[in-house]
């Protein structure tokens, strides 16, 4: 208590039972007993409490508030599944799209062939890509069997043909000129799969005439 | 008696999850009163409010999946309220700038109270009575309305309001002691007890 009155704070946590049962209440219930301004401010705060309640009655919601809210909630549901629909809806699309485009030969790699090597018409079959770029480096095509695409090339241009035939395996070897001799030991060519910037220098022997380089492009 | 309260919004809960979406309706009609209140006595506009009480049940439902049981339904579903209530009055802060008795729109006090007494009299008291107090307690600071509206209009205990908050026991305590004895004061001032 301060001075001779109870404190709003205590009368607050006594009418919240926070002061259960005991010396304290009875103490506290004594007082007001007596003191008429702690009992009048007691009902006061009953009524400010009771009236907080009756203002909490009275603002009601409308008589069709939950079918509004349950019609809201459907619309949601709706959306949502319509929404959590779309990946599968587009996925199933362009499946279809993508089916249809390559069954009409729009797109597509026929041949098992790659495509990675650019600025090639896209229908174009593996040794047809390979051929165009033999053809760009300056070299003159020998023969196209099933199994590969033989040609020879001036040494000097071989790197650069070999950078673009990509991962193809390759067989090479080094002639004298650009119509390679009937004679070719392909049993001693060089075989690889790429090419490194280092390696065609290599190849060059101090003094040889040999500047061609007859070769075979495998599928 | 709020656990067998609590169970039977639990049942209805693992109804609504299981793909009944209109049991979620008794979960409405059952708190719509007291979460209308709260939003109502935040916001003060009857439209207003009535949308954002709609908003926070669908809220409510679209959060349903990530209440863990943890505490009460009821607890979880106004920590919900509370939190729409806070974020709605921060990106509409021209609703803490306007005192409720400079309005002079008489619909701003237009509530559907039940039409249950038959005195004309009495009703047009009952009213004026209720304006004032809604005018009051839009006047409450608002750590102590929020605080307040919790305890003596919603009737949710300490431990309730202390985790709805996220603040102290403590805390709420002094927030509800203070909060009443500003409305006390303002009440009294206003000659209504």
């Amino acid at each position: 208590m301060s001075g001779n009155h109870i404190p709003f704070h205590t009368l607050s946590d006594l009418y919240d039972n926070e002061i259960g049962p005991g010396a304290e209440r009875d103490a506290l219930m004594g007082h007001m007993a007596s003191c008429t301004e702690c009992a009048l401010e007691y009902r006061r705060l009953e009524s400010t409490v009771r009236l907080c309640g009756e203002y909490g009655c009275a603002a009601c919601v409308s008589e069709d508030f939950p079918a509004g809210a349950m019609a809201r909630i459907r619309s949601v549901k709706r959306r949502k599944m319509f929404l959590k629909s779309m990946p599968a809806m587009a996925a199933s699309f362009l499946i279809v799209a993508g089916v249809g485009l390559f069954n009409a030969g729009i797109i597509g790699v026929r041949d098992g062939g790659i495509t990675a090597d650019g600025g090639f018409r896209k229908s174009a079959s593996d040794s047809e890509r390979v051929i165009d770029i033999i053809r760009q480096h300056n070299a003159t095509i020998a023969g196209v069997t099933d199994e590969f695409v033989e040609g020879t090339v001036p040494l000097s241009s071989f790197n650069e043909l070999r950078k673009r035939l990509g991962s193809r395996r390759v067989t090479y070897l080094l002639v004298d000129g650009m119509s390679p001799a009937p004679a070719v030991q392909w049993n001693n060519a060089i075989e690889a799969v790429g090419l490194t910037d280092g390696q065609g220098a290599a190849m060059t022997e101090p003094g040889s005439s040999k500047q061609f380089v007859v070769f075979r492009v495998f599928r | 008696m709020s656990n067998n309260l609590d169970s039977e919004d639990i049942q209805i809960i693992d109804k609504v999850l299981a793909g009944n979406i209109e049991a979620f309706s008794v979960i409405i009609r059952k708190y719509q009163d007291k979460a209308f209140n709260y939003v109502y006595s935040q916001i003060r506009d009857y439209d207003e409010a009535m949308d954002i009480t709609q908003e926070i049940f669908i809220m409510t439902m679209e959060a349903l999946r990530s209440f863990r049981r943890e505490s009460k339904f009821s607890t979880w579903f106004y920590s919900i309220m509370v939190n729409y209530c806070k974020n709605y009055r921060k990106k509409n802060s021209r609703y803490n700038l306007v005192p409720i008795n400079s309005s002079k729109g008489d619909e701003e006090y237009d509530l559907q109270l039940p039409d249950e007494r038959e005195n004309p009299e009495e009703e047009v008291i009952l009213q004026d009575t209720l304006r004032i107090v809604k005018e009051e307690i839009g006047n409450l600071p608002d750590d102590y309305r929020e605080i307040l509206l919790l305890r003596d209009i919603q009737g949710l205990s300490y431990n309730e309001i202390a985790e709805i908050e996220g603040i102290s026991l403590s805390n709420v305590k002094v927030r509800i002691h203070r909060g009443r004895e500003f409305l006390k004061n303002r009440l009294l001032a206003r000659g209504l007890i």
